[in-house]
């Protein structure tokens, strides 16, 4: 009973971390139609950059945070500005752009390197503490994780339904052409789309270092279940996304508890494949044409 | 080729809804009726290309309508678009190439170079369609009719027993018409069954041994041509008096 | 109207690659004798083993349009393979390179089977985690297959990698000179990984790609079968990775989990879009100029990777057809003078109703 409560809770937790790393990934993908490989590196730039602004600039954390969230938007359209806008009419602008982002995460995640050195500095926000569950500890950082992925979850969810932006989003998400004749700017959409990713993802890195360590690359891990993530739930459905987040989370737990450790990935790796196989849309995802 | 119960839904709509008709060998089959009838819908369940909801289609006694479009192909089964659609980027000459060389066999394992049967071939089919002055141009600096005469040829080259045209002529001139025409019966006369959709009545009712008229993915006649200008029917729905009229002064010519 | 069909579409096509190769050969038999630094013979080995991974990544990524970043992982199979066969087994490394081969051909089937169904952007991420989840398996391997505690080897050696496993035996043969036996194995897997890739472009296959990428739709209805094929290709390429793996470690004698490391991968990306994605000779080409890069750059080692990430953004933004795209361009427009008085010349023909004769519109159909 209680290892069954303890592997929960742990399964929760990466779920709420795995959710938090999706979340400006799906966006990207399913608006823009693009696989950015250096969504780890805005993860760790968001991190970082809190850090810095709180421990060199001693600015208080409630401020440290939005600005944080502020020098990912910028990342995020820097990206936008140098690489994207140049590349988004290419035809194989979906291949190109994978090749174009690999190369972003190896300059940032070097250039961390340069400005940081390897040291794991610890996240100084984080809240100590916890409550107990009979025999269980239960850590206030892992709840407060799990609360903070859904309130971004919900904040995407409203903008993209409820907003001019988010229609503009999902018009150009459903056909970038049809979005360009009914007068979309889509320049514009992708920028936006660029900048509000990078401050989600700024929001993610912070805490997700929050009970890891910073490092430049503590996003490529994230990434890669993010990747999973989206690829299960489909093309840019964000709340369906947080679902196999949480749901993929649990199963990690589950199969760490279960093979160990070391065969914990590889085995949700080959239930995604094959379920991939089995509904190659993905379970939340619209019928856009992955097969033949 | 048999159809049976052919039924292809598009969310809440039937594009095809419940079609049974057969197709005999040797003959030319014309497909017409209003915008959205269905006939191309109709055309993508039975290449594979789109599959059907539900239905059976059987082509020589085998059942077809769960196969991809490359084994429909391969079987004996090919067919235009009605969009001009080809290779781009290829000549006429690299694209009746690819056609003759995946689809006129089942290939295993392709090899290292054309072989020579293939190249004999497609210059026999560029003959055959009268593109041979064509050979070497890039297929997106090709007019209109000779992209037209490039999909029937490309689908010649397939060596098919069912050529299935999607408006062969839609968009051409009369005189390119006539010469379509003329190659079309060509074409049936080296036996190859035919199925085509035209809105160009004058084009169908000269090629066709029988007609096929639908509507909302119903038939809504079927028969001889002869007979389908006096159908109320067809008249009221598809044709309008008016045109109705002229195409009887025309054939009666 | 005579149609000239058979002679031009065969010769033309293909028979320039083919001499490029055959010289670039020749240049490769003859080299090790005027070079007498053993380091500058095993940089060279390395760079025909690496042009010979990224020609068969760019035969699957730029032509098969399959985008697996799992090439390394490829690659490792057939180098982790040779190893294990020749340290636990003692296997002869050249029989275990060519088993490395196959390993990795059933490995890539694998890959393709679970992988080659979806498409695009699926391919990429899905690929992307089954070579992290190869580097994880291998970096955390503690199973102890001999011995425990202090002698402990694990089967693939974790984080510290394979070593000891023999090599090709031209010590024996060739004394001081042994690298030069190491670079003529390495120059024999490149060609024959190119000739293959010859193969493929020029022939049926090639088309049938680009057929697909035209159109799928029509080509689909034409009889091609993308899944097929394209797991076709990826077997076949598979196998001259593998044995480009057995190569790397039967030459340095040792094999590691670094070769599924991001640095590895973005230095062979790096080559793939400097020379050309989709372009035949891009890969030789992009891995000749990064390898000189690198062997300049030496001295600033921490800036390596820097430097490889702001090639690869600078090429693929502004380059996208790599340097090989640029030389084709280059000659196309000597050729262009010609070519654009064709086109004017047939337009007008058109507009007055005349066809157009084929001798005018020889376009060359070695466009990639």
């Amino acid at each position: 009973m209680e290892t069954a409560v303890l592997v929960i809770l742990g399964g929760l937790t990466l779920g709420g971390m795995y959710a938090l790393s999706a979340i400006g990934l799906s966006l990207i993908w399913g608006a823009l139609g693009m696989l950015n490989m250096a969504h780890g590196a805005l993860l760790a730039i968001g991190s970082y950059a809190c850090f810095a602004i709180f421990t060199y600039l001693g600015i208080s954390l409630i401020f440290a945070v939005p600005l944080a969230m502020i020098a990912g938007g910028i990342v995020g359209l820097a990206i936008y500005v140098v690489i994207v806008r140049h590349m988004f009419r290419h035809p194989s602008f979906e291949t190109n752009i994978i090749i174009a982002t690999i190369g972003l995460a190896i300059v940032s995640e070097n250039l961390i390197l340069r400005f940081f050195g390897a040291y794991p500095y610890k996240q100084p926000l984080s809240i100590q503490g916890g409550f107990r569950i009979g025999e269980i500890f239960v850590p206030y950082q892992n709840l407060i994780i799990l609360a903070c992925s859904s309130v971004l979850v919900a904040i995407v969810g409203v903008l993209l339904q409820n907003t001019r932006m988010g229609r503009a989003i999902r018009a150009t998400a459903m056909n970038k052409d049809a979005a360009l004749l009914m007068g979309v700017p889509i320049g514009r959409v992708y920028a936006q789309v660029m900048v509000f990713s990078g401050c989600l993802a700024a929001v993610s890195g912070i805490m997700l270092s929050t009970i890891t360590t910073l490092s430049p690359t503590m996003g490529d891990s994230p990434m890669i279940k993010a990747f999973i993530i989206v690829a299960v739930a489909g093309l840019g459905n964000v709340y369906g996304a947080f679902y196999v987040a949480i749901g993929l989370g649990v199963l990690e737990a589950v199969f760490q508890y279960g093979i160990g450790v070391r065969f914990a990935f590889p085995a949700l790796l080959l239930l995604v494949i094959v379920s991939l196989i089995w509904r190659p849309y993905g379970f939340f995802g619209s019928k856009t044409v992955v097969r033949n | 080729m048999r159809c049976q119960g052919v039924t292809k839904k598009f969310g809440a709509l039937a594009a095809v809804d419940d079609l049974n008709f057969t197709v005999k060998e040797g003959e030319v089959l014309g497909v017409g009726g209003p915008n959205g009838a269905g006939k191309t819908a109709l055309f993508d369940a039975i290449s594979g290309v789109n599959p059907s909801t539900s239905g059976v289609i059987e082509f020589d006694e085998v059942r077809i309508e769960r196969m991809p479009p490359d084994q429909v192909c391969s079987i004996g089964l090919s067919r235009t678009f009605q969009l001009n659609s080809g290779f781009d980027s290829l000549t006429v000459l690299e694209n009746l190439m690819i056609s003759c060389y995946f689809g006129a066999s089942k290939r295993k394992i392709p090899g290292a170079f054309f072989d020579a049967k293939t190249r004999d071939e497609v210059t026999e089919t560029m003959e055959f369609v009268g593109l041979a002055d064509f050979a070497h141009e890039e297929v997106r600096n090709l007019p209109v009719y000779q992209r037209k005469l490039l999909m029937i040829g490309s689908a010649m080259s397939r060596k098919p027993k069912l050529l299935m045209l999607d408006e062969p002529v839609g968009g051409l001139n009369p005189s390119e018409i006539d010469k379509i025409l003329e190659l079309v019966e060509r074409i049936s006369a080296r036996s190859v069954t035919v199925m085509l959709i035209e809105h160009v009545m004058r084009f169908l009712m000269h090629l066709s041994d029988r007609v096929l008229i639908l509507n909302r993915g119903r038939r809504l006649f079927e028969g001889l041509p002869s007979d389908v200008l006096s159908d109320r029917n067809v008249v009221e729905v598809y044709l309008g008096e008016r045109s109705a009229n002229a195409l009887r002064s025309q054939m009666s010519t | 109207m005579t149609v000239q069909t058979r002679p031009t579409h065969r010769r033309s096509a293909a028979s320039p690659d083919y001499l490029i190769l055959i010289a670039l050969l020749a240049v490769g038999i003859v080299l090790p004798y005027f070079m007498d630094s053993r380091y500058a013979m095993s940089q060279l080995t390395l760079f025909l083993i690496w042009a010979t991974v990224v020609s068969q990544w760019n035969i699957v990524m730029g032509f098969a349009g399959i985008f697996s970043l799992a090439q390394l992982v490829l690659f490792a199979v057939g180098g982790y393979t040779a190893a294990i066969l020749g340290k636990y087994f003692g296997t002869d490394m050249f029989l275990g390179t060519l088993l490395g081969g196959a390993a990795a051909v059933c490995a890539s089937l694998l890959i393709g089977f679970a992988c080659l169904r979806l498409r695009g952007i699926y391919v990429a991420l899905l690929t992307f985690a089954i070579a992290q989840a190869a580097f994880l398996l291998i970096n955390s391997d503690t199973n102890c297959i001999i011995g425990s505690g202090q002698t402990c080897q694990t089967l693939t050696g974790g984080p510290r990698g394979l070593s000891q496993f023999g090599d090709y035996g031209f010590r024996q043969l060739l004394g001081r000179n042994y690298i030069v036996g190491n670079y003529y194995v390495a120059l024999t897997a490149l060609a024959l990984a190119v000739t293959f890739s010859i193969v493929i472009v020029r022939g049926p296959l090639g088309f049938a790609f680009k057929a697909l990428r035209d159109n799928e739709t029509v080509a689909v209805c034409s009889g091609i079968n993308r899944y097929k094929y394209q797991l076709l290709v990826f077997a076949f390429s598979a196998f001259f990775t593998g044995i480009a793996g057995g190569v790397y470690a039967a030459h340095f004698k040792v094999i590691g989990p670094s070769v599924l490391g991001f640095p590895l991968l973005a230095f062979l990306v790096s080559m793939l879009v400097v020379g050309g994605l989709g372009r035949l000779w891009g890969p030789v080409v992009g891995a000749a100029l990064l390898m000189l890069v690198d062997e300049q750059l030496k001295e600033f080692t921490e800036y390596r990777n820097l430097g490889l990430g702001a090639i690869i953004i600078f090429f693929i933004v502004l380059l996208p057809d790599g340097v090989a795209g640029m030389i084709e361009r280059v000659s196309k427009k000597f050729r262009g003078q010609l070519g654009e008085k064709q086109g004017h010349w047939g337009r007008w023909r058109t507009r007055l109703g005349m066809p157009m004769g084929n001798k005018l519109h020889k376009q060359s159909s070695a466009n990639s």
